[in-house]
């Protein structure tokens, strides 16, 4: 049976109608003007949970992109600095070229040496560089300057006060990204695994381990020679740079005489009675001929010598040891294989450990300006000893430049990722917050239409009644 | 004739009866809970006129009002479920209107600038610009759960408020209803039916159901029992009055006038706020509490074993008063009467404290147990470390401070120099016995060493011990240090872990010295005749890198061999942790370049300079690596170096002393201006599972609030549904008891007509007895 209908019921069903409509258009308004489909939790509790997820997503990856951003200028200025400094070591290697240059005046050695400072100075100003208030190469240890000279003079040397960490930033969720290569690394990652002998009077590394650090010299000299033959002898008091045995080759014929693999020299006439001859490696004896019989001879020289760690305490020395063991005062004990001794001469060891380029440079111009003193020849071994190790910093510097470039591309692509995935779940964001004003203005417009709709059919309805015919 | 004028009158009376019967529907067509009525009409007893029964005319019976009981019952009952979820639909979309989600200005926008800030500073963490930055986030993160919270609690005060005004309007309803149904049992004992009276009633009862939940019976004299939850709150003649009162716990609670029992309704607006109050309100508070719990704590955790750009702390002092229980006091139960916000648990503090001259760091252990250690025995053991002094202030607060030159702090950084005493192929002659202590010897038992002097024998004396047959290593060192022998044969005693160790006082090659024999050589396992040489090229073991593994370990290194360092072939060091088990096994001989760094584990490196190094001289060192470095918690309990304050929501705030100065922030993991450690683990913690809130602090809050949305939203839709089947209810009613003006207009006419033809029969009559008359 259909319920009885009453006015009551018509006025509120008319009214209810006309609330909800209005209620809707409201809404659909509400969402329009706002541009939001949640304004409150309950509009969209799941919705809304995942709003403020995606928010905390949005400000994470904001927060990634800052770091990003303020690590790029650091990581960039960092690279141009050890740029800079690759180029002042390039330039202090063709300084410490020229220097090995055979031909020049202690004046021009002078020069370079003053050269050489200064570049050493721009690479401590470049070593110390900062961005902004801190330092780029001490490690995490911004505050403090990396790296100081200590001492006066030619005994100055350079220190590294910064630590060897590495300032990480959080680039993305779990990754961090380092901004800084310490600058001992960078500077002072020079060194010896084991001590080094520059070679020129054929010492070795002993068997036992040395215990020193930085550089020492040993010096050899030659004593005695003996194995002469044919009369010929060492000239009186002449200066005698050969260690062990050697091969002295008469050759009566061609009238020359020749030591070891060195060049043959003519014997002049009438016979010398001081004649130096010298082999390949500058090695050399010089002759007295004044008794020579005349005939060809292959005779073996013997020179025997002696070795002293500081000039003074010269020690004579056997050429079978394997494991000689010296001491040098202050520095350390060396142990050196004397069977291979081709020479005498000032040996210079360099010890295990590490180096900088500073005393790598400052070491040098004192080797220029000490040339004279110390012998030329001495001094050139020191220069090629400090321009290998310029390339082993030159080389430092490279490979940090190498990190540090990667760094930069790996920001580069952090943060192209980084935009992405923050257009992507700003999408996310705005499908989830905002309204689809395409679809709320559809709202808008049926829910005006019902409304009129349900007006119009309202006052008509309300308009009929019994009343109006009586 | 009479009877035929007696039925024409009683004719026009019904008429009338009924015009005014339907008067009277028409002028109460509005009114609310007015059920029509409608005149029972009825013909009368017929007349036995001589063997022919007549009609006698109509009788009106009486006014009978159309209205279906049980559908008001219902009615009174649906009232109650939608007045309910009125109330908490109101009352909800207030609360989560203080959420102000989702949106730039709450507290999950909080949370983010305070991550965001971190992560700023972590990028430059010397800059005071960000410290203060930092400061600022943290401040209005506190400030926006404070906002939340007292919004909350002002809530629920205007809600109880709301509900003792209601329970006023109870009083009144119950008062009207008693009132009629005094009325109403009298009228009704005289017979006849109180339509009005009985309208008025059914609404006043749906009144007071969309109040609070009643219970309705009727009783046969035509009255209605109210019952609220089982008593009486309106009877035949009498109402009882309902009062808000204070419970034993302060909060307010409804109580019927002579009742035993507190009423807690569930439907009307009374249930809706009792709902909001009892269900809703404590899980969500203790939600935002355990969420700001877990901020704090965690945030604590991290930041009090965090270091201050400058290196350390020279000063602390606790935010927790500790003396009030006297220095005597266990510091569990002193900890458990100041109800700290954080319990302390049974676990160890490390304290480092580094010598600002030489960078040289030290590290402590404090094991705490604080249902054995006092107050008093706390400050002792800080007071034990080196240079580190622990007092109680005026102010009976703990307080930690360093002696001139040195700092402390309690990070879990690694110990970078950890062969402190050198028994690791360092430049002194060392000789680690092989035996562990304690050691159990006899009085008179002796050592025979050759130090620089020459051969002397140190005799062990049972009175120099407490116990000799269970003798420390420390102690052992500590006796042995003493003895005038020792000190001219230049030789020295100490302890490494539980074993003693031998030492030349002097480093280099020089140093020597030879253990020939004894009896107390046997007990600590030394072997007669070993000569011991120290080196002018310490080993020098360096530890770096930031541990990554799990749990606090203490890790031992020993070679496999006696060697030199980047040399000997297949020299090994081995790494093993506190229970024995291997953690590596370093290979540093042939092949290794001395001076660089070898992976242990756990992202932890160790580098060994040139040197010698010997298990036959049982060289060793211990390092500890740790994930957490006070998991006593004691920082955060007593609050040391807190980065928050507080322990609840209301509470919740940023420390006092970063407040004052934000170069307290602790951002350093090392102790360096650059490092940026505390920071990164901070920033780790946004995405960090909590256990005690069921997954990260953002999605913690992002529940609570969607857990708010889904009850407003739920309590909406109850209410929609609920309101749609009252107004069924209602339409029901109104097809029943409504008045239809037409249907009202049509019996107008009816009775009109039926009026008129009485009267036009009256007339009949009245012609007929004229007709007889003129006849006369």
């Amino acid at each position: 049976m259909a319920l009885r209908t009453t006015q009551y019921t018509t006025y509120q069903q008319v009214l209810r109608g006309i609330q909800n409509n209005t209620q809707r258009l409201v809404q659909a308004q509400e969402q329009i003007a706002s541009g939001r489909r949640i304004s409150r939790p309950s509009d969209d509790p799941l919705g809304t949970s995942k709003s403020i997820a995606l928010r905390h997503e949005i400000n994470g990856l904001a927060n990634y992109q800052t770091s990003v951003d303020e690590a790029r200028p650091i990581v960039e200025s960092a690279a141009s600095e050890i740029e800079q400094a690759s180029g002042l070591m390039t330039e202090a290697r063709a300084l410490v070229l020229q220097g090995l240059t055979g031909t020049l005046s202690q004046a021009d050695r002078n020069s370079i040496a003053d050269q050489l400072e200064e570049v050493a100075q721009g690479l401590l100003g470049v070593a110390n560089s900062r961005f902004g208030d801190r330092y780029l190469f001490s490690g995490t240890d911004t505050d403090n300057q990396p790296f100081s000279l200590d001492g006066e003079g030619p005994d100055s040397f350079a220190t590294y006060s910064g630590n060897e960490d590495e300032h990480t930033v959080s680039v993305s969720r779990g990754v961090g990204l380092e901004l800084n290569v310490p600058g001992n690394e960078l500077f002072a990652g020079g060194g010896y695994t084991a001590t080094g002998f520059a070679g020129l009077t054929g010492l070795k590394s002993g068997i036992t381990v040395d215990q020193g650090a930085g550089f020492s010299r040993l010096m050899l000299r030659a004593d005695s020679v003996s194995g002469f033959e044919e009369g010929v002898v060492q000239a009186a008091g002449s200066p005698l740079t050969i260690l062990g045995d050697h091969q002295l080759t008469i050759d009566a014929e061609a009238g020359t005489v020749r030591l070891g693999d060195g060049s043959a020299v003519a014997i002049p006439s009438p016979l010398p009675d001081s004649l130096q001859v010298s082999n390949g490696e500058g090695g050399s004896v010089t002759l007295d001929l004044s008794a020579w019989t005349g005939v060809s001879s292959t005779a073996t020289l013997t020179a025997e010598g002696s070795i002293a760690t500081n000039g003074a305490d010269w020690r004579p020395v056997q050429r079978t040891e394997t494991d000689l063991e010296l001491v040098i005062e202050g520095v350390g004990v060396i142990h050196v294989d004397t069977t291979e001794l081709s020479r005498t001469g000032e040996e210079l060891i360099t010890f295990q450990g590490a180096t900088n380029v500073f005393d790598a440079l400052l070491g040098a111009a004192q080797d220029l300006r000490d040339a004279e003193v110390v012998g030329s020849g001495a001094a050139r071994d020191r220069l090629q000893q400090r321009y290998s190790e310029l390339i082993d910093h030159q080389n430092n510097t490279l490979v940090g430049l190498g990190r540090l470039g990667a760094r930069a591309r790996r920001l580069n692509e952090t943060q192209d990722r980084l935009d992405e995935l923050s257009i992507q779940y700003q999408d996310r964001l705005s499908r989830n917050d905002d309204a689809d004003l395409t679809e709320v203005a559809l709202d808008l417009t049926r829910s005006e239409q019902t409304l009129q709709v349900a007006m119009a059919s309202g006052a008509r309805l309300l308009q009929q009644t019994l009343l109006n015919f009586l | 004739m009479t009877l035929g004028l007696n039925i024409g009158l009683k004719g026009i009376q019904s008429s009338q009866r009924a015009l005014e019967t339907l008067g009277h529907n028409i002028t109460n067509a509005n009114t609310p809970g007015y059920s029509r009525q409608t005149l029972d009409l009825r013909a009368s007893r017929p007349l036995d006129q001589v063997g022919v029964v007549v009609g006698s005319g109509v009788d009106a019976e009486g006014v009978r009002r159309i209205a279906d009981d049980v559908l008001n019952r219902r009615l009174v009952e649906q009232a109650g479920v939608v007045a309910r979820y009125e109330g908490l639909t109101e009352i909800l979309s207030t609360l989560e209107s203080l959420f102000s989600e989702p949106g730039d200005s709450g507290v999950s926008a909080a949370y983010d600038s305070f991550f965001e800030s971190v992560s700023a500073l972590a990028s430059n963490p010397g800059d005071a610009v960000l410290r203060g930055a930092m400061v600022d986030a943290a401040e209005s993160l506190t400030s926006s759960f404070n906002q939340l919270t007292t919004g909350i609690s002002e809530l629920a005060e205007d809600s109880l408020a709301q509900a003792e005004a209601l329970s006023s309007g109870v009083n009144d309803l119950a008062e009207q209803v008693a009132s009629l149904n005094v009325e109403i049992g009298q009228f009704e004992s005289g017979g006849g039916v109180a339509n009005d009276l009985r309208d008025q009633r059914d609404l006043a009862l749906i009144q007071l159901a969309g109040l609070i939940e009643i219970d309705v019976q009727p009783k046969p004299s035509g009255v209605v029992h109210v019952l609220v939850e089982g008593q009486l709150l309106v009877g035949s003649s009498q109402s009882y009055e309902v009062n808000a009162e204070a419970d034993e716990d302060g909060v307010s609670v409804l109580r019927l006038e002579g009742g035993t029992r507190t009423v807690a309704p569930t439907g009307g607006e009374l249930g809706g706020i009792q709902q909001f109050i009892d269900e809703i309100l404590p899980d969500l508070q203790a939600d935002l509490e355990g969420i700001v719990r877990a901020t704090i704590l965690e945030v604590n955790r991290t930041h009090s074993v965090g270091i201050t750009q400058d290196g350390g702390f020279t000063s602390l002092v606790s935010a927790s008063v500790l003396g009030t229980g006297g220095a005597d006091a266990l510091l569990g139960e002193t900890l458990a009467n100041l109800n700290l916000d954080f319990p302390i648990q049974d676990g160890q503090l490390r304290i480092n404290v580094s010598n600002e001259s030489n960078g040289e760091v030290v590290s402590h252990l404090i094991d705490i147990d604080p249902d054995a250690m006092n107050v008093a025995g706390l400050i002792g053991a800080i007071s034990d470390i080196p240079n580190v002094q622990a007092n109680l202030d005026s102010a009976g607060r703990l307080s930690v401070s360093a002696n001139s030159g040195f700092r402390f702090d309690f990070s879990a950084r690694m110990d970078p120099n950890p062969d402190d005493v050198g028994t690791f192929g360092s430049g002194k002659a060392s000789v680690v016995a092989s035996n562990a202590g304690p050691y159990s010897f006899a009085d008179g038992d002796t050592l025979d060493l050759t130090g620089a002097l020459g051969a002397f024998t140190v005799t062990l004396n049972a009175a120099d011990f407490e116990d000799i047959t269970a003798v420390t290593a420390e102690e052992l060192a500590a006796v042995l240090s003493q003895n005038p022998l020792m000190g001219a044969g230049q030789i020295s005693a100490t302890a490494v872990g539980d074993q003693l160790v031998l030492q030349s006082v002097t480093d280099g090659s020089a140093a020597t010295f030879t253990i020939d024999g004894g009896s107390a050589s046997t007990v600590l396992g030394f072997v007669g005749g070993t000569t011991t040489i120290g080196s002018d090229t310490p080993v020098n073991p360096q530890i770096s890198g930031t541990y990554t593994g799990e749990g606090n370990h203490n890790w031992t290194f020993r070679p496999s061999g006696d060697g030199t360092i980047g040399s000997t072939p297949d020299l090994r060091v081995e790494v093993i942790d506190e229970l024995g088990q291997a953690v590596a096994t370093l290979n540093v001989g042939d092949g290794y370049a001395p001076g660089t760094d070898i992976s242990i584990a756990d992202g932890v490196s160790v580098r060994f300079d040139f040197g010698q190094i010997s298990a036959s001289d049982g060289d060793v060192f211990h390092t500890s690596v740790m994930e957490d470095s006070d998991t006593a918690d004691l920082l955060v309990a007593v609050g040391l170096n807190a980065f928050f304050q507080g322990g609840s929501a209301e509470t919740f705030a940023v420390a006092q002393s970063i407040l004052d100065d934000s170069a307290q922030i602790a951002a350093s993991g090392t102790g360096a201006t650059g490092d940026n450690g505390m920071l990164l683990s901070l920033l780790e913690l946004q995405d960090a599972e909590i256990g005690s809130v069921g997954g990260t602090l953002t999605e913690a809050y992002g529940g609570v609030v969607s857990s708010v949305g889904s009850d407003v939203a739920g309590a909406g839709e109850r209410l929609a549904t609920e309101q749609g089947l009252y107004q069924s209810l209602e339409e029901r009613r109104q097809a029943v008891a409504g008045v239809n003006v037409d249907e009202e207009l049509v019996d107008m006419i009816r009775f009109e007509q039926a009026f008129g033809a009485a009267a036009r029969y009256i007339n009949v009559v009245q012609e007929l007895g004229n007709t007889l008359l003129s006849l006369l």
